[in-house]
């Protein structure tokens, strides 16, 4: 009976904050609108415009100078007739600074020096010294350059062809090996891959963000506007006080992390490949229980970041010493974040799953690698509801504590 | 219904409240009269459980405030400066949610909001967010907050300060309901002129002592002060002089 009163004034605390924060801008703002409509436009965006200058790039015929094209005609001809760069001749002896002038504001995309000689030597079977000159900084040159190379190279093979049958011999000599590779990667592992390369390091920094605003509320809010003091003085346990508070910011949290599961899967999966033409490239293959792993997991860091959350907001003075305070959380937990994002490790020791926000990050990212292990997900459970039990306790001190409550 | 025994309280090594001592009997109005920094808001925080008393004893309703804070709780009405509402919840959300912590609820809990609201003058803005209020109606939804649970014993905190005539004159006339209702009321205030008129005694508070307790007329008459404000000003200006007199 003592139980369901108590239980009747948690949920009343709990559904009061909730009420609060849907009433509140700013925590609509961090735990809708972001991660439903910022989150696929960062996701699209980016590799979309990469594409798209890719593309234009390639559409675009790059003009390479040929300074002494005279002196090896046979070249400038061959390469003009590939039509992947466009020849202008220079003769011999033009100023070269003025070309690089003309390089580096983006006239042409390359300068090509062909020496005095250069036939005789071609002739005599020696090696013809060609200096390119690029302008590495953008990306037409450079690629020019590497075109240019690429040409350069396929008719240095057709010489050696030529020079070669001459002497009536093979041009297999040239090619003691021929390779055959095959990649064993799934389709479905790309897309693995990918999600769980950004699906981890966006679990753990919304767990802060999504219930930043309703956290500060929550403690330094009510401090700052004097509805602390009179929720105190009700006959409520703090504890349960503490419960209800802790339970809506979890909720807050919860489905900001959700959504945003759900909107970077759909840019990713969905929207990403259609954009690119590439549909049904990337797809995922979860299984339930790695899906139960990562949801048992997300749940308690979940949790964990809303107590500390609500621990440091019941802290602070105000609202604004309480936002810093959650800021240092979330580059706290940002930093091992975006290292793991880059780093490919699967299989690290053990004793790594008991490290916070280390676990959810492997776990994650092994889930959607279809790599996890059972060991590894109950130590990190346990880890993760030991360190949220500490973090509640520690939230109920401070509520409880009239130093903390009174402090100013 | 309140009694008060040697209390001290002590912020670190500083004593704010020194071994003060007073009671409250059922239908009696007490004014805590005292200067900005005297103790006031200290001693009633440790009535309304919210401080633990450093020393000394004090019993509210018949309950212990160290030992029973939550039957306590249950049996005082706080009313703080500052009235602390829900901006973004409605004038009727604010005292429902205050019911449910309160262990009310269902029609009964409707029932009494709705009387509140009516005697306070609030029925209009029952369902407008408590932001867009004017000081006095704020003041006004804090009061009805404050007795929703219908609590034998009053502790306000200068519940008066700021308002306008009407609002002030709305907590004046509630306070004095209240005694007729055989409840115990303790509070603070700077309006001397309103203690005289409204307490049936008063206790001057300066230094967290208290210098004098009694009717208003004995305290007036044992300094041979002619009015309250007169017989406050001399305690103010003799703290330190190691005056402590009782009287009544």
């Amino acid at each position: 009976m003592e139980l369901i009163a108590v239980w009747a004034k948690v949920r009343a605390v709990w559904l009061r904050e909730l009420l609060d924060s849907v009433r509140d801008k700013r925590t609509l703002y961090m735990m809708v609108l972001l991660p439903i409509v910022l989150m696929p436009v960062m996701i699209v965006v980016g590799p979309v415009m990469m594409v798209r200058q890719q593309e234009s790039l390639a559409r675009e015929v790059p003009v390479a100078v040929v300074v002494g094209a005279e002196n090896l005609p046979e070249l400038a001809g061959w390469i003009e007739s590939t039509g992947a760069l466009a020849v202008e001749r220079a003769p011999a002896g033009s100023d070269v600074a003025a070309l690089e002038t003309r390089l580096s504001e983006g006239e042409v995309q390359l300068v090509v020096e062909v020496p005095e000689g250069a036939a005789a030597l071609l002739s005599a079977e020696q090696p013809v010294p060609i200096r390119v000159i690029s302008h590495s900084g953008t990306s037409r040159s450079s690629m020019a350059a590497d075109l240019f190379q690429s040409l350069l190279g396929r008719y240095g093979e057709e010489l050696v062809s030529r020079r070669l049958a001459e002497r009536g011999l093979s041009t297999e000599l040239l090619e003691p090996f021929a390779l055959e590779a095959r990649d064993i990667t799934r389709r479905e592992d790309f897309g693995g891959r990918l999600l769980a390369m950004m699906i981890p390091f966006f679990i753990v920094v919304w767990a802060v963000v999504g219930g930043m605003y309703t956290a500060i509320d929550a403690g330094a809010g009510e401090k700052e506007r004097n509805s602390l003091e009179c929720l105190i003085m009700t006959p409520v346990p703090g504890a349960a006080i503490v419960a209800g508070k802790f339970l809506a910011v979890c909720t807050i949290a919860l489905a900001a992390v959700v959504l945003l599961i759900g909107s970077a899967s759909v840019s990713l999966l969905y929207m990403l490949p259609r954009l690119l033409g590439a549909q049904g490239l990337l797809s995922v293959n979860l299984t339930g229980g790695g899906l139960l792993a990562m949801l048992a997991t997300m749940t308690l860091f979940v949790g964990l970041m809303s107590a500390l959350q609500l621990a440091l907001s019941v802290f602070s003075k105000s609202f604004r010493e309480a936002q810093s305070y959650v800021s240092g959380l979330m580059f706290a937990v940002m930093f091992p974040a975006m290292y793991l994002m880059y780093v490919e490790e699967i299989g690290a020791s053990l004793w790594t799953y008991a490290v916070p926000v280390l676990n959810v990050l492997l776990v994650c990212r092994e889930v959607f690698m279809g790599a996890v292990g059972l060991p590894e997900v109950l130590v990190t459970l346990v880890s993760l509801a030991v360190a949220l039990g500490l973090a509640f306790w520690g939230a109920v001190r401070a509520f409880t504590h009239e130093k903390v409550l009174f402090r100013t | 219904m309140i009694e008060v025994r040697g209390l001290e309280k002590a912020y670190g090594a500083r004593l704010v409240v020194r071994g003060i001592s007073f009671d409250v009997k059922p239908g009696e109005v007490v004014g805590l009269l005292g200067p900005n920094g005297a103790g006031k808001t200290t001693t009633l925080r440790v009535l309304a459980t919210t401080l633990r008393p450093t020393r000394g004893t004090v019993m509210v309703a018949g309950f212990d405030v160290v030992k029973d804070p939550l039957k306590v709780r249950a049996n005082v009405c706080v009313l703080p400066t500052d009235p602390g509402l829900y901006g973004r919840l409605t004038a009727a959300e604010n005292l429902r949610y205050f019911g449910h912590l309160c262990g009310l609820g269902g029609p009964e809990l409707e029932r009494r909001i709705d009387e509140l609201l009516e005697w306070l003058g609030l029925t209009a803005a029952k369902h407008q967010r408590a932001e867009e209020f004017s000081k006095g109606m704020r003041q006004k939804l804090a009061l009805a907050r404050a007795v929703l649970h219908n609590p034998p014993v009053l502790i306000l905190d200068e519940p008066t300060a700021g308002l306008d005539v009407l609002a002030s004159r709305a907590v004046i006339n509630f306070i004095r309901e209240s005694k007729k209702a055989g409840r115990s009321v303790l509070f603070s205030s700077h309006y001397l002129l309103e203690a005289d008129r409204v307490c049936d005694r008063v206790a001057i508070i300066v230094g967290g002592e208290i210098c004098a307790f009694g009717t208003p007329r004995d305290v007036c008459a044992a300094v041979g002060a002619a009015t309250l404000e007169d017989a406050f000003a001399h305690w103010v200006e003799l703290r330190g002089n190691g005056a402590d007199r009782r009287v009544g």
